[in-house]
């Protein structure tokens, strides 16, 4: 629904709404200084 | 052999697990967005605009794309060993993006760069999928995850010397 929504604003334009969803990985990059490295350890029961 | 009591699924939504399942859901949904967004939109692209010319040519986008997602799984490992683990996610954020913009805005169907940017943005962005803990941890020896880049662990300022 919202694609939708987000397409028929930029008026049909593929390359327009495309390059907009690849925006999400701006919120990954603030996302992610939260998230707790835990490449060290090991999975508990 | 005593079975160990499984837990309900809502015990990851109580405290102290409530803030990181929802870090953990927004995190791992990003990736799933933003590959999606490319497939979503990259193939009607390339319907609409070479759809006439060449009917072949959206299966084609197709094929390229996954192309890239398969080759990017298969060299996970050796990705990984020269990224390190911890921040693997993070340096694979602008990557994807400037790779999705250049797709969508630096070329376009039909174009000779057109389908070896599609293979890129797949290799790339399905890279999040590629299963990082285990591909780390099995190029490493048993028990030992892989060193963290040098970057990462000098201190920036060198301790003074003891007097």
């Amino acid at each position: 629904m919202v694609a939708g929504l987000l397409f028929a604003t930029m008026g049909g334009d593929y390359a327009t709404v495309g390059a907009l969803c690849a925006l999400i990985y701006g919120l990954g990059m603030i996302a992610i200084w939260w998230a707790p490295d835990t490449s060290r350890k090991t999975l508990d029961d | 052999m005593v079975k160990k009591p499984v837990l309900p699924l809502r015990e990851l939504f109580r405290s102290p697990l409530t803030r990181m399942t929802l870090l953990s859901i927004l995190i791992s949904s990003i990736p799933m967005v933003g590959a999606w967004a490319a497939s979503k939109w990259m193939i009607p692209w390339a319907d609409k605009v070479a759809g006439s010319a060449d009917v072949g040519y959206k299966a084609a986008t197709q094929g390229y794309w996954a192309l890239g997602a398969v080759s990017g799984k298969l060299r996970r490992r050796a990705i990984c060993q020269l990224v390190g683990t911890p921040h693997q996610l993070f340096s694979h954020q602008p990557r994807s993006t400037a790779l999705t913009m250049a797709m969508f805005q630096l070329t376009a169907p039909l174009k000779a760069s057109f389908h070896p940017i599609v293979f890129l943005q797949g290799f790339v962005a399905t890279l999040f999928f590629a299963g990082w803990h285990s591909a780390c941890r099995s190029s490493s020896p048993p028990g030992c995850a892989p060193p963290a880049p040098a970057w990462l662990t000098t201190p920036a300022v060198s301790p003074r010397p003891s007097e």
